[in-house]
């Protein structure tokens, strides 16, 4: 059950994100800030890192020389996550198809370094990567939602306020999810070494 | 555990080059920014755009046998917000270069970028009710909507339809020089640096 699911949703994702990089569904998505920001890149970055996890470099061992926790690989993930939160980026994206393909390629290499960076990091190069990606977020959607001009020439400033707002509410969720998924395997991990040291018949304290 | 340190670093540094890059050295966030950097770096030619002006009368965006500077604006006579600012800035500016004798030197030009609604009787009525000049400020009715495309381009002025016949749109003082080129792009909120931009302009060429 779990394994076909694990299967159906990577492959959702990535029909989904495949479908909205290109025309029709693509020049949809790109007339909104909103959708560029929280339709299109997040599809694109999760459906490269999701199909990345599934995906074992026979050399590794050897790459894991140079990315020892994942660190240089989740650095680079949010280096681009990042590039693609400022106004003259998006801007840029929204009128030049060069600056479009761009994004798209340099947010599957994001979402790809990501998902396989991720399996080898630890709870510290975990945290550090969702805690700045947070950071970044919310900054971006403060910036968005408090300005009083409109930031890109390719949106309204209806759409930049609700833009900001909805980046500020998606990092807290981002947030408050993987601190309950952080705290939920550490129960299980440590009432299974409990259950370890105290016999598999003891109840739960 | 180096080679992750030199590969952080990598790409750490990879991440600043091209932020910066992006940003113009940290200087700019947006594109608009980015544009006025630009074109007060080198000023680009304009092309050429013909209208009626508020007497019925052709006239052109930028008379080269005149050889003043001027300073444009783009706008829509039904819009509430912006464009009423520019109009009091222009009247503003209107009586300032009659203050200071700058008649030879410098002309104002509003443009409209809704000509299908701004007909010659609209214009004519806009140019009346602020009390516009015309040998000092021209308000023009496009004749050609290619021209007037290709005009909003070069500008950078971006109208993006909005509900109830309105218009989202980025407005700025646009200061051309005495070859006919724009050289210099200045806030709105800044009327008076318009025109010292532009007296500097007409005394420098």
């Amino acid at each position: 059950m779990n394994a076909s699911r694990d299967r159906v949703v990577p492959a959702a994702v990535t029909l989904l994100a495949a479908a909205s990089s290109l025309p029709p569904l693509s020049t949809l998505l790109m007339r909104f800030m909103l959708t560029q920001m929280l339709v299109q890149i997040p599809l694109i970055f999760l459906a490269a890192a999701s199909l990345s996890v599934h995906i074992r470099l026979p050399t590794e061992t050897r790459w894991m020389q140079w990315n020892a926790q994942g660190a240089p690989g989740l650095l680079f993930s949010a280096i681009v996550l990042a590039f693609w939160m400022t106004p003259i980026a998006l801007d840029g994206a929204a009128a030049d198809s060069l600056w479009e393909t761009g994004k798209i390629a340099s947010v599957l290499a994001a979402g790809s370094s990501a998902g396989i960076s991720w399996r080898l990091g630890s709870g510290v190069a975990h945290a550090f990567y969702v805690g700045n990606m947070v950071w970044m977020t919310v900054t971006a959607g403060m910036l968005y939602q408090e300005s009083t001009e409109r930031l890109c020439n390719a949106y309204l400033w209806n759409d930049q306020a609700i833009t900001g707002q909805a980046l500020v509410g998606v990092s807290i969720v981002l947030a408050v999810t993987w601190v309950l998924e952080f705290a939920g395997r550490n129960v299980r991990q440590s009432s299974r070494t409990g259950g370890d040291a105290q016999g598999a018949d003891s109840p739960p304290a | 555990m180096t080679r992750t340190l030199i590969a952080s670093l990598a790409v750490l540094m990879a991440g600043v080059l091209a932020f910066a890059g992006l940003t113009r050295g940290f200087t700019v966030l947006t594109a608009e920014s980015a544009r006025r950097q630009a074109v007060a770096a080198a000023p680009i030619p304009i092309p050429e755009l013909i209208g009626i002006d508020q007497r019925g009368t052709r006239r052109r965006v930028f008379e080269s046998a005149e050889r003043r500077v001027v300073i444009v604006d783009f706008i829509y006579t039904r819009c509430t917000s912006l464009c009423s600012a520019l109009g009091s800035s222009y009247q503003r500016l209107q009586s300032a270069i009659e203050a200071q004798h700058l008649e030879h030197a410098v002309r104002l030009v509003t443009v409209s970028f809704d000509p299908a609604h701004d007909t010659q009787e609209v214009i004519h009525e806009y140019g009346r009710s602020l009390g516009a000049k015309p040998n000092i400020w021209t308000i023009l009715q496009p004749l050609d909507p290619e021209a007037l495309r290709r005009s909003l381009k070069v500008f950078g002025v971006v109208a993006t339809p909005a509900p109830q016949g309105q218009f989202a749109h980025n407005a700025a003082f646009h200061v051309i020089d005495r070859r006919g080129r724009l050289a210099r792009i200045i806030d709105i909120s800044k009327p008076d640096a318009a025109l010292s931009a532009a007296r500097r302009l007409y005394g420098g060429s």
